[in-house]
């Protein structure tokens, strides 16, 4: 049974800081992703819009934002950052809004990015670095073929506990082999599929 | 300047700059000389001459020589994290140094973990070795050093990828 999704990805623009802004103030933005929470909101305010308008007609980009988007609005940020050309290797960040998420929403826009790291950018290697107590985007990693590689003990503090902190590897050819196990499954899914849905919806509204 | 038995340890100043740039061209590539992208940084003299003057340098970047004078490697407590305790080390040796004068590292090494550990309060403090330096991973596990994990195919140089290695020591 193949599965479908109303939700796809887009680059970030300008016009999307303010939502951008607003996912900031979240407070599992700073938990979960930005690890100082002293980090001056302005400062990542700052970064995000260097980011946006300096990756946009760049063909060598340091980093890539796109923005997890749907007919109802946008529903979360994907980045691919640290990007080495040279390496042909990246990081991967993913924030959800705390109203869509939805484990398969997330994990169908992650295959995309992933999609787009392997298959556009030639990246040979896409890592990861996430909290032990954030369970739910570990194990989605792992299920899309990531590996475990570094478990740095007590490594972050939160709230007075140490906890550990993961670092995740995934390598093309591993994409390529759960890709190949989950063909039919994912066959709607693919950054392919939606960039044809979004051209053909173009195409239908002029 | 701290004398050991067999270490002489001081600050690093500008007068070291040709022997810290030996370490960036030499192979195989020090982990520790890798940016956060894993890149290998290409500095200039010049500009290697301006971090060794810069103040962030004179506070933990550390030449060691030998009894006769000559420069061995430095040793470097980066990045400290005061928040979450913890710094990385940057053990810079050459690779034969681990063998032929292994008393000497050991006393470079003693003196950054005292200065982490028991100056800064440091709990925990880090370090990065590459799969080619197999005398550093040996070096890093006889000084109880926990490998914490393996990155791998990290790095892509001399026509073939990397490993990185993370290593750990708490102070307990």
């Amino acid at each position: 049974m193949s599965i479908t999704t109303k939700s796809f990805i887009r680059r970030a623009d300008r016009d999307d800081l303010d939502i951008l802004v607003r996912w900031m103030e979240d407070e599992d933005f700073h938990y979960f992703l930005y690890g100082d929470p002293a980090r001056s909101p302005r400062l990542i305010r700052e970064q995000i819009v260097g980011y946006l308008s300096k990756t946009a007609n760049n063909p060598i980009p340091s980093c890539v934002y796109f923005i997890v988007d749907s007919p109802e609005g946008p529903l979360g940020m994907i980045s691919l950052q640290n990007i080495s050309w040279r390496n042909r290797s990246c990081n991967i960040d993913v924030y959800m809004a705390p109203e869509h998420r939805k484990h398969l929403t997330t994990g169908i826009n992650i295959l995309r990015a992933l999609e787009y790291a392997f298959d556009e950018l030639n990246l040979h290697r896409v890592s990861a670095i996430i909290y032990a107590f954030n369970q739910p985007s570990w194990r989605l990693l792992e299920f899309l073929g990531a590996v475990r590689e570094i478990s740095l003990k007590d490594h972050i503090n939160r709230n007075g506990v140490w906890h550990d902190v993961y670092v995740y590897g995934l390598l093309k050819e591993e994409f390529n082999t759960w890709r190949k196990k989950y063909t039919e499954q994912t066959k709607e899914l693919t950054l392919q599929k939606m960039t044809d849905a979004i051209k053909n919806h173009l195409d239908k509204s002029s | 300047m701290i004398e050991k038995l067999h270490a002489i340890i001081r600050t690093a100043d500008r007068f070291d700059v040709k022997q810290l740039f030996h370490f960036y061209m030499q192979e195989p590539i020090h982990a520790s000389l890798l940016d956060a992208k894993r890149e290998p940084l290409m500095p200039n003299i010049s500009e290697l001459e301006e971090l060794l003057l810069s103040k962030d340098a004179a506070q933990s970047f550390y030449t060691v020589e030998n009894k006769q004078g000559d420069i061995q490697g430095f040793v470097i407590l980066k990045g400290v994290n005061p928040e979450v305790m913890f710094a990385e080390i940057i053990l810079l040796f050459n690779n034969d140094i681990y063998e032929e004068n292994k008393l000497l590292v050991e006393e470079a090494l003693e003196f950054i973990e005292t200065k982490a550990f028991q100056q800064l309060h440091l709990r925990k403090i880090i370090t990065t070795c590459l799969d080619d330096e197999k005398n550093l991973h040996t070096f890093l596990s006889q000084h109880s050093y926990q490998c914490e994990g393996v990155m791998r195919e990290v790095l892509f140089t001399t026509g073939k990828w990397h490993n990185l290695e993370t290593w750990a020591k708490f102070n307990f």
